[in-house]
């Protein structure tokens, strides 16, 4: 093939030890120094932090291991196999789609690379709301630094493609602001297929960065691995005890490991991190694990362009903004963006059926669509979803849709509204059962106002969990302090998006990274203090 | 139909949705697990479930789908895997809901007071299939338009998924393909 497989290639010159558990035949005991669950953002960036402390690092991921050679650029089969429950993941009533990772890299494997820091009002909000300290403006930027430099993260530097442009047009025919945004990427094609896999390596995902640095650091890497179980004692998290999984991703083999290490650190995202917490009776006084669960709830408009917007291709986002997120007074603030839409994204948004959705998928070549992504958890309106387990055992995310979030997603419409038609659209659609396109922005308006805030008829989906392992200083309201060890136990430790106490405001990768080099630095440096040699008892 | 009956039928419904869960659960058969047809292996979908998207896609799909009969067969045989896999890959809760669904559409009972189609599935009239999609869709009770949402994704979702319905739509399908599609896949 004409792209090399960097992953593969490396694993087998510098022989990495990779364990694919659906091949185990029997039960296994592993000890290491540390233990770290899940292998995305923030388990990426922590197993790379603490190998080169010089710690012995194991790596668990439930997903399997896909490497450019997997990525085809074919939704279907990216859906199924990177995707949490093939990409059909919902909220508990079903209502909300979720788009999450589930692959060796986590997330960053199909994300579509945008890359912001956590903005300051957020920060200030979590240290005046939550007492989360060290969160400052000017104590994060050289973390963020840090990982940008790591991950190659830059403005876009070509020209957005006409899905991104349209969103900029639209906005400067309003005076509203926008700006181009980062992406981690290095010597990009410009494709369009992030959400797939990248074929190129060019993204900077995990998979193709920090996992190979703690490979090479002598980190071992088990995946098709599904953490079922902490077992505590005292105030101690004493193993891990896993299933290994059938080359199907899902059905246990049979096959049990153990893993056991003086400390643990839970990186299994949002919804998956409460799941284990929840399913291992974890010590929780205050009822707090899987409260406060942020997703940034999403709606679109569609609008239907003259001209070819192609919006398969090209970097899916590269134009943002930011003029309805702050100072909105008592309004939900959400940012403005705009998704990829190849044939199967495009299809399942809709909602429709026979010869009405042949008629709006014929003109796929010419949709402009807009997204907006609510900053949802900073108001008494919108406290976020909570986690809890359905008869399987299985984590499950009940994320209520309250007036004060409706009438966000209602502003959002409009605004969005406004934009498509001021950037020429000739016909705009809310994605909503009982909206259709409508040709000028006056009868648009009216429609919106007129849409039924019910659920399963508004379509709302969302790629950002946030929260669940919230981070504060009050045991009371929080699951993790300020360094991300679990109140009710010395040694585990939480560090992904899972400890944000609220939505970031942002995509929010680049916020998981940074807080993540600062959680995992401190922690190395602890570590390796008190550090005694493996397999001693401290 | 009149709003009255209708509302009535959704109440029926909705108790008709919750006794068919209930005794999914109560007679364990809310897992079907493997089934081997044909020397194909389906993971979750029965016979009668095959036969139901068999009978339903072509309604869901009017427009969309390839005209010539082969094809469009062939077309829809492809869905009915995919959707078997798709199904199987929904955590637990999901996959419950979807295998309750299933129960519900196959009971005659269940399926006309629910659906309004009284024949099997293999004998009803486009006419009657897409009544019943419009009926859920717009249905004022939230658990049928879950169940449309539900249906409505699975199958557009295995349709537009496939290289046959690009043209349909426009998409030339993934740039530099010899280069980057390396099917190493079909190759393990």
């Amino acid at each position: 093939m004409a792209i090399p497989d960097i992953f593969k290639q490396r694993s087998a010159n510098e022989n990495w030890s990779i364990t694919d558990c659906s091949k185990l035949s029997a039960n296994q005991t592993v000890e290491a120094d540390v233990i770290i669950v899940g292998s995305g953002a923030g388990g990426g960036v922590t197993a790379e932090v603490l190998s080169q402390a010089g710690l012995n690092v194991v790596i668990i991921e439930a997903g399997s291991l896909q490497t450019s050679d997997d990525f085809n650029l074919d939704e279907m089969e990216a859906y199924g196999k990177l995707y949490q429950e093939g990409a059909g993941r919902t909220t508990k009533d079903g209502a909300i789609s979720i788009f999450q990772g589930r692959t060796v890299g986590g997330t960053t494997v199909v994300n579509w690379t945008s890359s912001f820091r956590t903005p300051t009002p957020t920060l200030d909000f979590w240290n005046k709301e939550f007492g989360v300290e060290g969160v400052s403006h000017d104590d994060m930027a050289p973390y963020f630094a840090q990982m940008e430099k790591r991950l190659n993260v830059e403005k876009w530097a070509m020209p957005p493609n006409p899905n991104n442009q349209l969103l900029k047009v639209g906005c400067e025919k309003n005076n509203w602001s926008w700006s181009v945004i980062p992406r981690n990427v290095a010597g990009c094609w410009d494709l369009g297929y992030c959400g797939t896999g990248c074929p190129t390596n060019a993204k900077q995902s995990m998979l193709v960065t920090t996992i190979p640095e703690a490979l090479k650091n002598g980190a071992r890497l088990f995946h098709h691995c599904s953490a079922e179980k902490l077992i505590f004692s005292e105030h101690k998290v004493e193993s891990v005890e896993c299933h290994a999984l059938d080359e199907d991703r899902y059905t246990p083999t049979g096959v049990k490991l153990t893993f056991k290490a003086p400390h643990i650190i839970l990186s299994g995202g949002s919804i998956n991190n409460p799941g284990l917490l929840l399913r291992s009776d974890a010590p929780d006084p205050h009822n707090r694990i899987g409260k406060r669960t942020t997703i940034h709830p999403v709606n679109a408009n569609l609008a239907l362009m003259d001209e070819k917007v192609n919006p398969f291709y090209g970097a899916p986002q590269s134009i943002y903004s930011d003029e309805f997120q702050w100072n909105t007074g008592d309004d939900m603030g959400f940012k403005l963006e705009v998704p990829p839409i190849h044939p199967v994204m495009g299809a399942q948004i809709l909602g429709f059926h026979g010869e009405e959705l042949a008629g709006i998928m014929a003109n796929l070549s010419r949709f402009q669509t807009t997204i907006a992504l609510l900053r949802d958890g900073f108001h008494e309106g919108s406290q976020g979803g909570s986690i809890e387990l359905d008869q399987g055992g299985r984590p499950i995310l009940d994320y209520p849709l309250t007036d004060y979030i409706w009438q966000g997603l209602r502003k959002a419409h409009h605004v969005m509204a406004e934009i498509q038609f001021a950037a020429g659209a000739k016909q705009v659609m809310p994605l909503h059962h009982d909206g259709k396109y409508y040709s000028n922005l006056n009868d648009c308006k009216a429609a919106i106002d007129a849409l039924p805030q019910e659920l399963h008829r508004q379509r709302i989906m969302t790629a950002h969990l946030m929260g669940g392992c919230s981070m504060g200083k009050d045991p009371a309201q929080s699951v993790v302090d300020s360094n991300a060890k679990f109140h009710h136990a010395d040694n585990l430790y939480v560090i992904d998006g899972s400890l944000f106490p609220t939505s970031i405001g942002a995509n929010p990768q680049l916020s998981i990274y940074g807080m993540a080099l600062k959680q995992a630095t401190r922690l190395a440096q602890t570590l390796t203090k008190s550090q005694t040699p493996a397999g001693a008892e401290a | 139909m009149e709003r009255r009956n209708f509302l009535k039928l959704g109440l029926m419904g909705t108790a008709a949705l919750t006794t068919v869960g209930l005794t999914g659960s109560l007679v364990g058969c809310s897992d079907t697990g493997t089934s081997v047809s044909n020397g194909q292996t389906w993971k979750v979908l029965r016979a009668q479930d095959r036969t139901f998207f068999r009978s339903v896609a072509p309604v869901m799909l009017k427009g969309s789908l390839p005209d010539n009969k082969a094809a469009q067969t062939r077309a829809i045989e492809t869905m009915i895997e995919n959707i078997d896999l798709a199904i199987f890959n929904l955590g637990p809760h999901s996959k419950k809901q979807m295998i309750d669904l299933f129960m519900l559409l196959d009971m005659s009972v269940t399926r006309g007071l629910t659906t309004g189609v009284w024949s099997s599935w293999d004998k009803a009239s486009a006419e009657d299939i897409d009544q019943f999609l419009h009926r859920w869709r717009d249905s004022s009770i939230g658990l049928f338009r879950l169940a449309y949402n539900g249906l409505n994704k699975l199958m557009v979702a295995t349709w537009y998924g496939q290289p046959a319905s690009w043209q349909t739509v426009q998409y030339p399908g993934p740039p530099y393909a010899d280069v980057l599609v390396t099917g190493s896949v079909q190759e393990k």
